[in-house]
């Protein structure tokens, strides 16, 4: 019994080998070099970058605003303390609407010298304070050519982080709600200039960055053409989109 | 505890430094078969080797024996293979059953129905037993061979051989 039985499975193994074309074998990329591991005090800050620069491409990419809209919030008092959360949601949940420009708050881990004052970089930044986020809130609802703006905690932050890089399993694992900035995404009028916007915000303290979101999709969209030109130049065809 | 033979002139001189990617250029295509045999399609069994080609190379300083090179090479494709399947078992929880080319019915006209039904139930086998059974069965190793592989003793190997034959006549109700 056993001889017919490994006779059989040898046959199988050998006839699943051969199906590999040797020639069609994709031959082997050389390594990249190898650099050291870092050691653990300095992981951090490079996580917490990397996690900014993704949530930014996030928001390029289209997909954050797909559930970031919170609740219809009542106008905010008068007064001098607005209360949380802020604005009015740019758009109801898969309406397809974007924010046209994302203002960052400074977070522990931020990177930008706005929020740093001249810290190492493996020291933790001086988060925005409440006071600030009000202060910011309420100069950007003073500006006329803003049409919507969406207070995006660390928490949602999270959760659209998670949903973008859901195919990384060790960066979603390893991000945490406050590796990621807190941020007002702001709908603009159509035709509206985002530079003062910009300009703006960023000259408040407890802002990191301001981004041009349209800017930022032109960009890619500039970068992918010049991709395909190249490949089709090489005779390849070009790499299929990842989203 | 077995002594150490005397070293000998030979063994004084530093032997030479194991040239990983000679290793992996020598049995690329041997080793590209057996990951495919493992995770059942050949876009994946290209990446789990060279994932564990550039692995071994950052891994370059520990590996000075030649004779081990090569099992040192196996076991990483095997591992990389395991992570393979573990990373599917998990996405199998949400998202449709990921039905590999090798083992469902697109590679119909590559591979006959009974040699698949074979693999079929060969993938059924538990991890340990499957891994010692291609060792043996597709890369001829032996018993000592896959010891080193699979990082478990010799009479560990012999018997989950025994034990995954068995099971696989079962499956196939092979009668004697």
């Amino acid at each position: 019994m056993n001889e017919k039985v490994e006779a059989r499975l040898r046959a199988a193994l050998r006839e699943a080998a051969e199906t590999v074309d040797p020639a069609a074998v994709r031959p082997l990329l050389p390594p990249e070099p190898w650099v050291p591991a870092r050691p653990p005090r300095h992981r951090r800050p490079v996580l917490a970058a990397a996690a900014a620069a993704a949530a930014v491409s996030a928001v390029a990419g289209g997909v954050l605003f797909a559930r970031s809209a919170a609740p219809p919030a009542p106008e905010p008092p008068a007064d001098e303390s607005v209360a949380l959360p802020y604005g009015t949601p740019l758009a109801e949940p898969g309406s397809g609407a974007a924010a046209d420009v994302v203002v960052f708050l400074c977070h522990r881990g931020a990177l930008a010298p706005a929020c740093r004052d001249g810290k190492r970089p493996d020291e933790p930044a001086r988060p925005a304070t409440r006071r600030e986020i009000d202060d910011v809130y309420r100069v950007l609802r003073a500006r006329t050519e803003i049409t919507a703006i969406t207070f995006e905690d660390q928490e949602t932050a999270l959760e659209n982080f998670r949903r973008r890089y859901r195919d990384n399993k060790l960066l979603t694992e390893l991000t945490k709600a406050e590796d990621l900035p807190e941020s007002f995404r702001i709908a603009l009028a159509p035709g509206a200039d985002p530079k003062p916007v910009i300009e703006a915000a960023e000259a408040l303290p407890g802002v990191a960055q301001a981004v041009d979101l349209r800017c930022l999709e032109r960009a890619k969209a500039r970068e992918e053409a010049a991709e395909a030109a190249e490949a089709r130049r090489a005779g390849r065809t070009p790499a299929p989109l990842d989203c | 505890m077995r002594v150490e033979p005397p070293a000998t002139a030979e063994d004084a001189v530093p032997r030479e430094r194991v040239d990983v990617a000679e290793i992996f250029a020598a049995h690329h295509l041997g080793l590209v078969r057996l990951a495919l045999i493992m995770v059942g399609d050949l876009a994946t069994a290209e990446d789990v080797v060279q994932e564990a080609f550039e692995r071994t190379h950052a891994g370059l300083p520990r590996l000075r024996d030649p004779d081990k090179a090569l099992a040192y090479v196996r076991s990483a494709v095997l591992n990389g293979c395991r992570s393979v399947l573990r990373r599917r078992a998990f996405s199998l929880r949400r998202r449709p059953p990921y039905e590999p080319p090798i083992w469902s019915a697109e590679s119909a006209v590559l591979i006959g129905e009974e040699r698949r039904e074979v693999l079929a139930a060969l993938r059924r086998l538990p991890r340990r037993q499957r891994e010692a059974l291609v060792l043996r069965y597709y890369l001829e190793l032996s018993d000592l061979e896959i010891a080193d592989v699979m990082g478990i003793g010799a009479s560990t190997v012999r018997s989950t051989i025994a034990r995954g034959i068995a099971a696989l006549g079962r499956a196939l109700k092979e009668e004697a």
